[in-house]
């Protein structure tokens, strides 16, 4: 019995085009998280934008598979600090009025 | 429709060899992602440019054409019109002798990216469906995200209410959520550019930009203002009538109150962003005004408390 709400990455592999073993890569590094359910992988549907994000970074920018996970890492890193940064500026806003 | 130097977008020269030209893209496409480059619109257009450069430059039958009629593209059309017309009119002929179809030699650059995500000036060389190759045809794409901003005063940003807005010629009708923070973002599931191949639309992010208010200043959930009151009153106490985001109050000041002194108004802030009947605190800071302008009796009744 297949769960409605989750993803086959077999067939998300064969949508995208991809080597299954892209899927289980990133799982491997923590990146995604898949369940198996009676010997077949799936993934959560809110891992969705994550997982077709990678396969972007790895196909428009010939990323291997084991760097996606510095590439995740530093753009974590990047939307904290660009955070911080507004929280800086509204900061600065309110002592130059 | 303005005439694009696809060889200027990537960098490279005229007579550059394929392999410059992959370098080129690759180096330019690691830079400006999209998904490198979260929510930077120019970073996006930008790899758009580098993307359609490099859908022409890397075909050689492409850039042969744009490299034919690249400045002079408007005659491309319509030479591409009498070449088409020529292969019919020899098409018929041949069908009227052998029987034989699909001999015709279209001009089909098929492909799955759709003209959406290219130029006016790519379409009109190549086609609408020009894009594509390189395995991606009939993939399902999602839609572009779109990113629009939401400016706001202070005080609108202070209740929760409805905002309309127009993106890309449709109303999107939005609940704005008390205590929203400047440059706070939100998503919109697919509001943003249809998908691509019936893949998912886009979405739709919206960035609130809160202007300063003339009278409150705004940290966080706090607020701030600076009220005047007279030497007397600081010196003596009295009471001051001030006015806070939701009325007026009336406060009492202490007898000998400092210039610069703060009091707090507990929950007379900012509503807390999505945290019903929670707010922050105002803080009140006295500024206290010395008189100028000083009669003769005045001055003599310093001077004499200045001599106790």
């Amino acid at each position: 019995m297949q769960p409605t709400t989750l993803i086959s990455i077999r067939e998300f592999c064969v949508h995208h085009h991809i080597e299954t073993t892209f899927v289980d890569t990133l799982a491997d590094n923590g990146l995604i998280q898949t369940t198996i359910v009676e010997k077949t992988t799936y993934v959560e549907p809110t891992q969705l934008t994550q997982l077709e994000k990678f396969v972007r970074l790895h196909r428009d920018l010939h990323i291997h598979t084991d760097d996606l996970d510095i590439v995740s890492d530093l753009l974590d890193r990047m939307e904290s600090l660009q955070s911080q940064l507004q929280t800086m500026q509204n900061r600065l806003r309110f002592y130059e009025r | 429709m303005d005439f694009i130097d696809y060889y200027s977008v990537l960098g490279v020269s005229k007579d550059a060899s394929d392999d410059d030209i992959k370098k080129a893209y690759r180096k330019l496409a690691r830079k400006h992602h999209p998904d490198l480059n979260p929510n930077d619109q120019e970073a996006n257009k930008k790899f758009q440019q580098i993307n359609e450069a490099n859908e022409v430059l890397s075909d050689p039958e492409k850039r042969k054409k744009y490299d034919q009629y690249g400045k002079d593209w408007q005659h491309a059309e319509q030479f591409e019109e009498a070449r088409r017309e020529n292969d019919r009119r020899q098409q018929q002929s041949r069908q009227s002798y052998s029987q034989s179809a699909g001999e015709a030699g279209d001009y089909d650059f098929s492909g799955g990216f759709g003209g959406a995500d290219f130029s006016d000036f790519f379409s009109s060389m190549f086609g609408q469906d020009a894009g594509g190759g390189r395995g991606r045809r009939q993939t399902q794409f999602k839609g572009q995200d779109y990113q629009a901003e939401l400016h706001l005063g202070m005080r609108d940003a202070y209740t929760t209410h409805k905002q309309t807005m127009n993106v890309d010629g449709k109303n999107i009708r939005i609940t704005v959520q008390a205590g929203v923070e400047n440059g706070q973002k939100i998503k919109l599931s697919g509001y943003g550019a249809p998908g691509i191949n019936g893949g998912p639309n886009g979405d739709l992010y919206i960035t609130f930009v809160i202007e300063d208010d003339s009278h409150f200043r705004r940290m966080g959930n706090d607020l701030y203002i600076d009220e005047e009151i007279d030497l007397y009153t600081a010196v003596l106490g009295g009471e001051r009538v001030v006015e806070t985001m939701d009325g007026k109050v009336k406060l009492t000041v202490k007898p000998e109150t400092q210039n610069g002194t703060k009091v707090r108004l507990k929950g007379k802030g900012f509503p807390v962003y999505r945290q019903d009947g929670s707010f922050g605190d105002l803080y009140i800071t006295w500024q206290v005004k010395l008189p100028t302008n000083l009669t003769d009796q005045q001055k003599e009744l310093f001077q004499q408390l200045a001599a106790l």
